[in-house]
């Protein structure tokens, strides 16, 4: 499995990298240019990602964003429904309006920090990513 | 109740029917008069008038009957059988048509009496069937209640046994804890800790319990902060809710202080928190609410524990504060709990004068509330507890003397006093202690409740005279106790004690017992295992291990936080909301990640005031967030 985490925060991507490091093949991104082009490549060079984490609030191109225009760039290769990335949402608290914006961009998932292995397990078991 | 007067009252004119009571003789000798006055009139006068006469003798045969019962009826049987015989006589003597009413009227009269006399026999047959069956049921209830009696007296005396060993596990844990342990030792311990903890509780649910089904269960009043009460009860719960990853949040608006019985109030929430913890789910949410308002001298305390747990199904709801009483006969086997909790809540509530409700929906959780109209305390019974305090000069180090009658409580008292760098010298009853009192001077004492030859009331009180008598400087006094009444405290405090600890006996308990009375820097010592014991919290919280969580916080201590704080600062001059409430948020997010969370809240006000608040607001929450941060940077978080 190949997994993107994309976040601007240190602590944040690292704590979850340490969290999914043993489910496949990582890469980070820290903000949302980066995550655009690592995805655009990815696809390109046939090795798309099956999982994204993707933080809402993200410097010069936010979540939402990024989360459109990944969902673009798969519409232009032809990947859609089940075949497109799981992507799954990260995001503070009190943020619940933003979470229905996700849902609303096609997102998979949500997590609310502070993220924990139990609650990103969770999620992977929801997506049957693991078992 | 009312059956039984019923009965009784019917038991004292029928118990036998064949006594004859003074009104009985009355009524048979008037009737008998009657009769033969009636009878002789019959045969003088014309045969109208005897018919009515005839009906007359029927009436008081039927009277006697009933009002004297069994008696009555053979009296009444005695008349007609004469006057049957004589009109049969009379036929044979004279004209026989005058003579038939004569032959009917006491024949008919005969029938009529035996039908009622049968009816009253088989009324009192089933009286005294009744009677029987009354005198079984107070038998029986009686021995069931000697029964309860001893089955309450037998877990009031064996919870007590129970609780003296548990306590002497729990300190013996936290000493271990202190050492150096691997992961799984850690986690082996947790897991240990907290089935103990768990076990403590019950028993004093189920001590609580006998105390309420005897009646001997007090509440007692006295001025407390209700809002701390229950900030204390919610630390408790802090890392089974970290493990489960529950969120569990307390909300209260201004509440002053109240008079009533904290503990009693804390052991309510600490069950309901217990359940709801018990039944939420993985990432569900706790929410525990106190709003007061105040009435005249009085306040009305709304306190409520919400929770997105599995929920009570309608027809459950109403027996779910009844002992034993689980929703699903399966579910102890899942969640465990003796189902006790919800009645001693119920009880206490009760006793408390309030109504511990439910509401719920099931899958969607339940709500569990109550109010309680407390008196508010005036301001002075506050200032009262706080003056005792400074009556000790800086000594150090500390010598203290302790008296503990089992061995095992014993050690345990030495070496967490040795721990918190305290030496001490050891009594096995309150006699030896006042022994080595008189002959050495000690900076602080600590004195078990119950020990034979002499227990710590009197050693206390026993140490005060000493003291008077001998004009000694007044010597702090520390008693413990395993029962955690209010009356034993009184006592305690009323013999000359001046702190009470109730068992288990934790470095917590005691370092703050202690620190009330001696100027010593006791905290210093046990910050170290505390900090360790952060890793260990924070790496079971998130599910990664220790080493990447130390080298992440590391670095979040090291770049991450000076960065926000670099960032947060050039934003505030001049000040740039957009900027501010970003790196504000971003802190947040990290620190919550990091279980930081006074660094999290304290960023969680800056960022909302950095949104619409005024830019003095603003300046104080960014103060207080570059103190803060400055704590978490100058901490040493490594063992």
């Amino acid at each position: 499995m190949k997994i993107l985490i994309v976040d601007d925060d240190f602590v944040c991507r690292n704590l979850l990298l340490a969290m999914v490091k043993d489910y496949g093949e990582c890469d980070v991104a820290i903000n949302g240019k980066e995550a655009i082009s690592a995805v655009k490549n990815s696809i390109e060079n046939k090795t798309p990602y099956n999982l994204i984490f993707l933080d809402i609030m993200l410097e010069e191109i936010d979540g939402h964003e990024v989360l459109k225009r990944i969902r673009d760039i798969e519409s232009n290769f032809n990947i859609g429904g089940l075949d497109g990335a799981k992507i799954i949402m990260t995001t503070i608290l009190d943020d619940f309006a933003s979470i229905k914006t996700a849902f609303a961009g096609q997102c998979e998932g949500y997590i609310v920090k502070p993220i924990t292995k139990d609650k990103v397990d969770k999620q992977l078991k929801d997506l049957k990513l693991i078992r | 109740m009312r059956i039984e007067k019923l009965l009784k009252e019917v038991s004292a004119i029928e118990t036998n029917p064949f006594t004859i009571t003074p009104l009985k003789a009355a009524i048979l000798i008037l009737a008998t008069a009657l009769y033969f006055v009636s009878s002789f009139a019959k045969s003088l006068s014309p045969p109208y008038i005897a018919g009515l006469l005839a009906q007359g003798e029927v009436l008081i045969s039927v009277y006697i009957t009933v009002k004297v019962q069994r008696i009555g009826y053979y009296v009444s049987l005695c008349f007609n059988l004469l006057s049957f015989f004589a009109a049969l006589n009379a036929v044979f003597l004279s004209n026989i048509h005058e003579t038939i009413p004569g032959i009917a009227v006491p024949l008919s009269t005969i029938i009529i009496t035996s039908l009622i006399a049968y009816k009253a026999k088989l009324m009192n047959r089933a009286h005294f069937r009744l009677m029987k069956q009354h005198k079984e049921l107070v038998t029986a209830k009686s021995e069931a209640e000697k029964a309860n009696r001893v089955k309450s007296d037998f877990l009031s005396s064996m919870s007590h046994e129970i609780r003296t060993p548990l306590n002497n596990i729990l300190g013996y844990i936290e000493l271990i804890s202190l050492g150096d342990l691997d992961e799984t030792q850690k986690e082996y311990l947790t897991i240990i800790e907290t089935s103990s903890k768990n076990l403590v509780r019950i028993i004093n649910d189920i001590l609580v319990f006998s105390k309420i089904e005897h009646k001997k269960f007090r509440i007692i009043s006295e001025p407390f902060d209700p809002v701390e009460a229950i900030n204390h009860t919610i630390r408790l719960f802090e890392l089974t809710t970290l493990r489960k990853n529950i969120l569990l949040d307390f909300k209260h608006n201004d509440v002053p202080h109240c008079i009533g019985d904290s503990l009693r109030l804390h052991q309510v929430i600490l069950n309901l928190i217990a359940n709801s913890v018990k039944f939420t789910p993985t990432g569900g949410y706790i929410k525990v609410e106190l709003t007061a308002e105040i009435e005249n001298s009085s306040t009305i305390l709304n306190i409520s524990v919400s929770d997105t747990g599995m929920g009570i199904p309608l027809e459950k709801q109403k027996n779910i504060f009844d002992p034993f009483e689980q929703v699903d006969p399966s579910v102890p086997l899942n969640f465990g709990g003796t189902g006790l909790g919800l009645a001693v809540s119920w009880n206490i509530v009760n006793l408390m004068g309030g109504n511990l409700s439910v509401d719920s929906e099931l899958g969607k959780g339940s709500r569990f509330f109550f109010s309680l109209k407390l008196p508010v305390a005036p301001k002075e019974e506050f200032m009262a507890e706080t003056q005792i305090r400074s009556f000790s000069e800086t000594i150090s180090p500390i010598h203290a003397l302790i008296a503990e009658d089992t061995t095992e409580s014993r050690e345990l008292l030495i070496k967490m006093l040795s721990v918190l760098g305290i030496t001490c010298d050891a009594a096995s009853n309150g006699k030896e202690a006042y022994e080595l009192f008189k002959k050495k001077h000690y900076d602080t004492v600590i004195l078990d409740g119950y020990m034979p030859e002499m227990d710590g009331m009197t050693a206390a009180q026993k140490i005060r005279d000493h003291e008077k008598e001998n004009s000694k400087k007044r010597t702090p006094i520390i008693a413990l106790s395993a029962r955690a009444l209010s009356s034993e405290r009184d006592e305690f405090i009323k013999a000359g004690a001046d702190h009470f600890i109730v068992k288990p006996v934790s470095f917590e308990t005691l370092s703050d017992g202690l620190s009330r009375f001696v100027r010593h820097d006791l905290n210093s010592k046990i910050i170290k295992p505390e900090n360790g014991a952060f890793f260990a919290k924070l790496s079971a919280f998130l599910g990664i291990p220790e080493t990447s969580v130390t080298s992440v916080f590391d670095a979040f201590k090291n770049s991450t936080l000076p960065q926000y704080i670099n960032e947060i600062k050039n934003a505030l001059n001049p000040l740039e909301r957009d900027k501010l409430m970003r790196a504000a948020h971003k802190l947040k997010g990290a620190s919550s990640s990091l279980l930081l969370e006074n660094l999290a809240s304290i960023c969680s006000l800056l960022e909302e005031s950095s949104k619409s608040g005024n830019p003095e607001e603003i300046r104080t929450h960014a103060e207080k967030l570059f103190i803060e941060s400055e704590n978490v940077s100058k901490q040493s978080f490594t063992n």
